[in-house]
């Protein structure tokens, strides 16, 4: 149940100036350049070569743990900077950390290069390009997840696909991650609690079982050691250390490391700072992909509930630590290849922290800390963590939603909205009790998960539904690879007597994509239960525990997987079109369209214009009635949920798209709704831009798509001009209100003008930390690739008094 | 009066028409005839039509749907001779581009509530409802007080906007028993000043005035300005405007409307391509 006993629930008299050395701290992190981090590769590496597959292959949960729990008792003990809490994620202050399990090999040809390069350099030692290139990379070229997958299975068609790059991307190849962690045992317990349970159940159980429990105890103890480290590496400091506040702050944090995590948290500040070393021992484990923790207001609330009852802490202190944690969320930062630069350039690890919503027993969960948190991100405005803050209409209050509203219309940019009424039933919906389901937290971009009970895999599919509706357009073929058939063979759509035909041709092609995608994606899996169990991860988990049993093996309370999908308005929008130009008015006949849309609609300005004027548009009220987006979120919904994954788990669609709706646009032909040859498409859920020209209609189709059928969740971008007071963000919040009510999920907005956005692209030094939304996380707008910069621009932007868009004169 | 309106526009998700999210409804017609107006496709009670040159791609698939022959396309010229339209719609609907569109359409009264129903929630989540405004919409009492009875049944707020140049009888007896907010537009005191730049006096104007503020008590009525250089936004004019409404007891209800400029290029549209000595030549 939450409390507010706050008077000001905007914290006003606490501004940066007013937080101790944070200004600093912020500046700094920002400033910071990106380090590439071999540690983490070297010691796992070193400890693979020695042990052999052999052990891996009999024991794959324990050689884990051993590798993992090697790398954290030798990594470093750095604490870099004035942050209160102790340790870093890589050895660096920022660091882009090497796994070479995943994708860390992407990189190789460009190891004298990425220093270097002109957009988001990152920067490499001679000494780690060595390491690199001598010592990690030859071990792993025939070992990594895809090695070891095509090893396996050869060459085939699911891997060709994701190889193309241009139908759908297999994450387990590059992650799994995606998760929100339980922080609430090892704070209540402590680690070694934590450890002499898995010792007493290892003794008490045999083979796989006795074996992941001794792989918790190992993986821990780890853990330990590094966090031992901190507090010596701490202590030494100090000792060298002339300011005497600096020198408290260093004793201070050798005191802690010793309790935390190791036993229970006493308080507020061993809290925070266990979550940050257990956020810290997780990235030793698994690779830095939205590692998301979760509902952070409520973990902590006991510790700073008791703190300020005993007068042991301030809210000014208290703003401080959590200040220090956003910071440090953002100490890591993926490696990115070049290719992956052009096409998806400018992504954090979207750390993904959720406010807010109603308690397990459905009772207003607001409470002192949800606004204390508000507070600091509004003062911070940063990129990580992912803020998001859940709203349930009726049950938090009117103030709440509209503190909210505030802190959007201050950053420009965060935190995003999300519906509880509309979330908790789709989830209890997938079989999630309900006291589960309304302890959800937001996963990464914006995908639902039980926190700390549900392992979601949650972007274990990016498919690119434009892929499926071009290759019904060309029988199964893209235009891109020519003569290449991928697809089967669903006709020749000059043929067709009428839309249903097309319909279905496209219903199958997208079928055919799905297997294929949801067939390596089990087949990786595979692959991850021998190399990459999660022993750490699971220790930090509602069920691995008690069932004796990992993470990737289905020891969580709940398992799911996750495909997301990028062109969704695009593809809806080109079958409406479809079906009125060939079917229903016949303007043209399929021929015509098509060869229109294969020469990029060139000296075809009429059928362009007729494309884009006439046809339904999904936004609008009349698309909703007659038109497909709502059939094709059915049809996939029920497609997925067919599949039954390797922890037992269902498939759930979800429409989010990071950059991906631009990178993909960018190596995707013309469309029949009129958008041309290697534009972004829209992103996540959000209608086509320009296409939904009422603010109100365009909610209100999002809200029908029906929920129930989106439980992987979805980003509905929305760009204002302006809210320029208090009165204009409480009026957003009304519309939040009225979009809630007609079913949507989740809504994130961008605060910004054409003019000023076009400013920024040509002066990028007059908008050094332009905070952005992309498509579910966040973005620094000059991190952004000029497709990415453009999308953004023309978005449609809405005014807030007159509802509607705003024309885009250039 | 006038029995069946044209409406010219129905937009949604408006703030700055009475309070919370708001519909409006556009009618078409208005007895003055302002000089700045920012809606001067609201003025004539017929249906005009607007023709946006930079989206025309000189197709002629206008003119050839025309069922009476109205619109010229000789391969040089094209204009629309709007006099004899019937606005059947084929030509707007017929131009890919959407460049040419048809001001003022009549709505079937199921068909417009229908559509004024569709933002409930959001009038819900902010004391929000729906506002009728113009051209001069209380130039249709009976349709605006039909429509305004038939939210009130459903429990959604109406409001008018209304320049004050209305029956009183008709608008007291039809429309007031149903509306829960007039914004009423003050413009000019000085009444020579007012036939020069609106057309009429303002003498209706302010008697309405002072009969809504008194006898109807219950409806909240807002007094509007629009501030135009030159012409209301002069020290003399608003000092005479503030002590009419003290006088009237609704100084402090008082709104200034910031001036747009929108109405000039609109005026183009207007004529471009419709007058036919003022064709699109291609």
């Amino acid at each position: 149940m939450g409390e507010v006993t706050l008077k000001d629930i905007r914290l006003e008299e606490y501004g940066l100036e007013e937080l101790d050395g944070i200004r600093e701290l912020r500046d700094g992190m920002l400033r910071e350049p990106v380090h590439i981090c071999t540690e983490r590769a070297w010691y796992i590496t070193e400890y693979m070569k020695e042990h052999g597959e052999e052990e891996m292959e009999e024991h794959p949960v324990l050689y884990r743990a051993r590798a993992v729990a090697r790398y954290l008792g030798n990594k470093k003990a750095v604490i870099p900077d004035g942050n209160l809490l102790a340790g870093t994620t890589g050895a660096y202050l920022k660091s882009a950390p090497v796994y070479p399990e995943f994708i860390g090999l992407t990189i190789w040809s460009e190891l004298e290069t990425i220093s270097g390069r002109k957009k988001n350099p990152q920067l490499l030692t001679k000494e780690d390009a060595e390491r690199l290139n001598f010592d990690i990379y030859p071990y792993w070229i025939d070992r990594d997840v895809l090695a070891s997958t095509k090893k396996k299975h050869g060459n085939i068609m699911p891997i060709r696909l994701l190889e193309k790059m241009i139908f759908y991307v297999s994450s387990k190849a590059g992650c799994i991650s995606h998760t929100v962690p339980d922080f609430k045992r090892v704070l209540a317990q402590g680690a070694e609690a934590i450890i002499r349970e898995a010792e007493e159940k290892a003794e008490g159980s045999i083979r796989e079982e006795k074996e992941f429990y001794q792989a918790v105890a190992t993986v821990l103890k780890g853990l330990l050691k590094y966090a031992e480290n901190l507090s010596e590496e701490a202590r030494r400091l100090a000792g060298e250390e002339k300011d005497e506040k600096r020198r408290e702050q260093l004793l201070e944090m050798a005191k802690v490391c010793r309790a935390v995590p190791a036993n229970p948290a006493s308080g507020f500040r061993e809290a925070v700072n266990c979550i940050w070393l257990c956020l810290i021992g997780i990235h030793a484990e698994n690779i830095n992909m939205a590692i998301s923790p979760g509902r952070l207001d409520q973990v902590l609330y006991p510790y700073y509930k008791k703190d300020m009852e005993e007068g042991t802490l301030t809210v000014k202190e208290a703003m401080e630590l959590i200040a220090c944690l956003w910071i440090k969320t953002g100490d890591n930062v993926d490696l990115v290849p070049q290719v992956s630069e052009e096409l998806f350039g400018g992504a954090g690890t979207a750390p993904a922290v959720t406010v807010g919503g109603v308690d397990e027993e459905g009772k207003d969960a607001v409470n002192d800390l949800t606004y204390l948190m508000l507070r600091v991100t509004e003062l911070l405005k940063m990129r990580e963590p992912n803020m998001n803050a859940r709203y349930y209409p009726g049950r938090n209050t009117i103030e709440y939603r509209n503190r909210v509203s505030e802190v959007i219309a201050s950053t420009k940019a965060v935190p995003a909205f999300y519906n509880d009424i509309e979330n908790i039933k789709t989830l209890v919906n997938q079989g999630t009790l309900e006291e589960h389901a309304r302890d959800y937290a937001v996963i990464g971009c914006v995908e639902l998960a039980s926190a700390g009970r549900s392992y979601d895999a949650s972007s274990s599919i990016i498919m690119n539904l434009t892929a499926a509706f071009e290759m019904a357009l060309y029988n199964g073929k893209r235009y891109i690879t020519g003569e290449e058939q991928f697809g089967p063979k669903t006709g020749e759509p000059e043929k067709m007597e009428n839309f249903e035909q097309f319909l279905e041709a496209f219903k199958t092609q997208t079928a055919w994509l799905i297997d294929q995608a949801v067939d390596l994606n089990e087949k990786m899996a595979k692959i991850h239960q021998k190399m990459l169990p999660t022993p750490l991860l699971s220790a930090l988990f509602e069920g691995p525990m008690e069932k004796g049993k990992d993470l990737v093996f289905g020891g969580a309370v709940y398992n799911s997987s996750g495909a997301t999908h990028v062109g969704f308005a695009d593809v809806a929008d080109s079958l409406n079109a479809v079906k009125k130009a060939v079917f229903e008015e016949h303007y043209c006949t399929f021929g015509e369209l098509i060869d229109a849309v294969r020469h990029n609609f060139e000296n075809q300005d009429k059928l362009l214009a007729y494309v884009k004027n006439k046809p339904l548009k999904y936004g609008t009220a009349e698309e909703t009635e007659n038109g497909i987006s709502r059939e094709i979120i059915r049809f996939l919904y029920e497609t997925y949920q067919g599949y039954t994954n390797y922890r037992g788990g269902k498939y759930r669609p979800a429409y989010w798209t990071m950059t991906n709706h631009s990178g993909q646009g960018k190596i995707t032909y013309a469309l029949p709704n009129g958008r041309k040859a290697n534009l972004p498409f829209a992103s996540g859920i959000t209608p086509v831009s320009e296409a939904a020209a009422d603010l109100t209609e365009c909610f209100r189709s999002v809200g029908a798509l029906n929920s129930l059928y989106i439980p992987g969740g979805e980003a509905l971008n929305i760009k204002f001009t302006n809210i320029a007071s208090r009165e204009e963000a409480a009026l957003l919040g009304s519309f939040i209100e009225g979009y809630f009510k007609s079913g949507g999920q989740q809504v994130q907005f961008n605060i910004m003008s054409h003019e000023m956005l076009r400013d920024a692209k040509a002066h990028p030094e007059k908008y050094p930390d332009l905070l952005v939304r992309v498509s579910g996380y966040s973005a620094y707008f000059n991190d952004l690739n000029d497709t990415m910069k453009d999308e953004l621009i023309t978005r449609t932007e809405y005014d807030i008094h007159g509802g509607r868009m705003v024309p885009d004169y250039v | 009066m006038h029995k069946e309106p044209l409406i010219f526009d129905i937009s949604k998700g408006r703030l700055d028409d009475g309070e919370g999210i708001r519909t409006a409804v556009f009618l078409k017609g208005c007895p003055l005839r302002c000089t700045w107006c920012h809606n001067p496709e609201s003025g004539s009670f017929a249906y005009d039509f607007m023709w946006d040159g930079s989206k025309c791609l000189l197709c002629g698939d206008c003119a050839a749907v025309c069922p009476r022959g109205l619109i010229g396309f000789d391969g040089e010229k094209l204009y629309l001779d709007k006099a004899y339209c019937d606005g059947c719609g084929k030509c707007t609907m017929s131009c890919p581009g959407g460049a040419l569109r048809q001001i003022g359409r009549k709505y079937p009264e199921e068909e417009l509530m229908e559509l004024l129903l569709r933002d409930r929630v959001f009038y819900e989540a902010s004391n929000g409802g729906v506002t009728f405004s113009g051209g001069e919409p209380l130039c249709f009492p009976e349709f605006v007080g039909k429509i305004a009875k038939r939210l009130k049944e459903q429990g959604i707020s109406a409001a008018v906007e209304t320049c004050g140049f209305f029956e009183y009888e008709d608008v007291q007896e039809m429309v007031l028993p149903y509306i829960d907010c007039v914004l009423y537009d003050i413009k000019i005191m000085d009444r020579q000043e007012h036939i020069k730049h609106t057309g009429v006096s303002n003498e209706k104007i302010l008697h309405n005035f002072r009969r809504l503020s008194k006898e109807n008590t219950d409806i909240r009525l807002i007094p509007r300005t629009p501030l135009v250089p030159g012409i209301t936004d002069t020290e003399k004019n608003l000092r005479d405007i503030r002590r009419f409404l003290a006088e009237n007891g609704k100084l402090s209800a008082h709104v200034l409307l910031p001036y747009h400029s929108g109405g000039i290029r609109k005026r183009e549209l207007l004529r471009t391509g419709i007058d036919r000595d003022c064709p699109i030549n291609i």
